[in-house]
């Protein structure tokens, strides 16, 4: 029977389990260490939430295609692949926390960010999420909520694998870190999620973030006033959200829910409908419905198995 | 993902990030260590003719090499890897977000004082409505950076 993925602002429990869940994944080791990821420094053993910060960054620097990919088109982003990769890895997420959680029931919560957006800048600063009780505020490091790092305390939630200026993966020991609306002072409102959801076609030539249509628009390329949408939302919260290591905060998960939930809304509107097809040229490798996504902890899938989820779980609400 | 969902355990997650991660570890080093400068290309079709643009790219900041992925548009925007949210107007102001967001990476000082303090400068030439402060992030405390 398929689970119900809730808001996170009117299903507080569901927030509250989700952050108690992220903190059972970051203390939870299964074997891979450091040294087997090409990870610099003393061989650690990395822990399973972790896992899913190295796999973001290794999707991020795997060009599809390797080369003669001028615009950088990568195994999750910049390319018709980028909602159906983070489906793939939301679901993977999600079942380990149920596996964590030892609750089958479990959904993974969403961030409404569009309806935080309608508010001015002072409210989206001060949303009930940001509070203490929801998942901690700004700072460098965060010194609310669940996720304050307590260097006398192991089981603390800290950041321990993050990107340097070059994009390579390193070690560190820190608290997270969040600059709420500093380069940015305004998240993606209800208008730009309309415009999203009545884009067309699913994606195009030249797939890329010069494309035209619904994937590019929400991945957030198409204003040429600044980040929009989901790039937007890495770019307003700041901090740990800003590099390629950007699943470091938990955060990330609640926006990235969002972004497929708007998708699913999308799909409900125009069909099921992904593009490239599987006869489209080998350029585009990676990106195509039958093609296997990246993988990193789990079996690979495709495209065109993650079209349809509704055997596993569907939205409270698709009112984006 | 319908009818053969595979469920995780510690063991599954083990055995497939074995099998992965010499694969995962080989395409990130194919990608990363750019160093002495980095070629992008462009491409475009415009009435019957092939454009190709190349532009080169040999950054560096107080002499250290800048070595991360850079990426240009056919609209001329600098994107870049270790940002991949953010789009720049030029490579000048892609860089100054390096040093707003990477302070610690761009010190001059082996040795000066870490403390996680915040850096007010903005975030030149990025496309930004009301670009603000970007803050440091780190405060490092492993690896040959180090510096606390």
């Amino acid at each position: 029977m398929a689970i119900t993925r809730p808001n996170a602002l009117t299903h507080r429990s569901a927030l509250a389990q989700y952050c108690d869940g992220v903190k059972k994944l970051k203390n939870e080791f299964t074997g891979p260490r450091t040294s087997d990821l090409g990870v610099p420094g003393p061989s650690k053993q990395v822990s399973t939430y972790d896992l899913f910060v190295v796999w973001h960054v290794n999707a991020m620097m795997t060009l599809t295609p390797a080369k003669n990919n001028p615009e950088q088109r990568n195994a999750a982003h910049r390319g018709p692949v980028f909602p159906a990769w983070h489906r793939f890895m939301l679901r993977q997420l999600e079942l380990n926390l149920q596996r964590v959680l030892g609750d089958t029931n479990f959904a993974l919560p969403y961030w409404d960010w569009s309806a935080d957006g309608e508010g001015s800048p002072e409210e989206q600063v001060n949303s009930d999420l940001w509070k203490p009780k929801g998942i901690g505020g700004s700072g460098d490091p965060v010194r609310t909520g669940p996720f304050v790092f307590d260097p006398s305390d192991p089981s603390s939630f800290s950041v321990r694998i993050d990107t340097d200026s070059n994009g390579n993966l390193e070690q560190v020991q820190r608290g997270l870190a969040r600059t709420l609306g500093q380069d940015i002072d305004t998240l993606p409102n209800k208008t730009d999620t309309a415009n999203a959801l009545n884009s067309v076609p699913y994606d195009g030539p030249p797939w890329t973030v010069s494309s035209s249509g619904f994937r590019n628009q929400v991945e957030g390329w198409v204003d040429p006033n600044g980040p929009a949408l989901h790039n937007r939302v890495h770019v307003w919260v700041g901090g740990d959200m800003s590099p390629a290591s950007s699943p470091n905060d938990p955060v990330f998960f609640l926006n990235h829910c969002n972004v497929d939930r708007i998708w699913e809304a999308w799909m409900q509107k125009h069909g099921r409908i992904y593009l490239p097809d599987a006869k489209a040229p080998a350029k585009l490798k990676g990106h195509r419905i039958n093609d296997k996504l990246a993988s990193f902890i789990s079996p690979p899938t495709t495209p065109a198995d993650v079209l349809d989820v509704s055997a596993q779980y569907v939205y409270d609400s698709l009112s984006v | 993902m319908a009818a053969k969902e595979f469920l995780p355990s510690p063991a599954s997650i083990a055995k497939y990030v074995k099998q992965n991660a010499k694969k995962n570890a080989s395409s990130m080093k194919a990608m990363m260590h750019v160093k002495g400068g980095q070629e992008t290309t462009r491409e475009d079709n415009y009435k019957g003719h092939h454009i190709v643009v190349r532009t080169r790219y040999d950054i560096t900041v107080d002499g250290q090499a800048v070595t991360g992925h850079i990426m240009l548009t056919n609209q001329g925007q600098v994107q870049y890897h270790g940002l991949p949210n953010y789009s720049f107007d030029s490579a000048i102001g892609l860089v100054r977000a390096l040093i707003d967001q990477f302070p610690e990476d761009f010190e001059k000082k082996p040795g000066k004082s870490r403390s996680g303090s915040r850096n007010s400068s903005p975030m030149g030439g990025m496309k930004m409505p009301s670009s603000k402060a970007s803050q440091a992030r780190k405060s490092k405390a492993l690896g040959s950076k180090s510096k606390k």
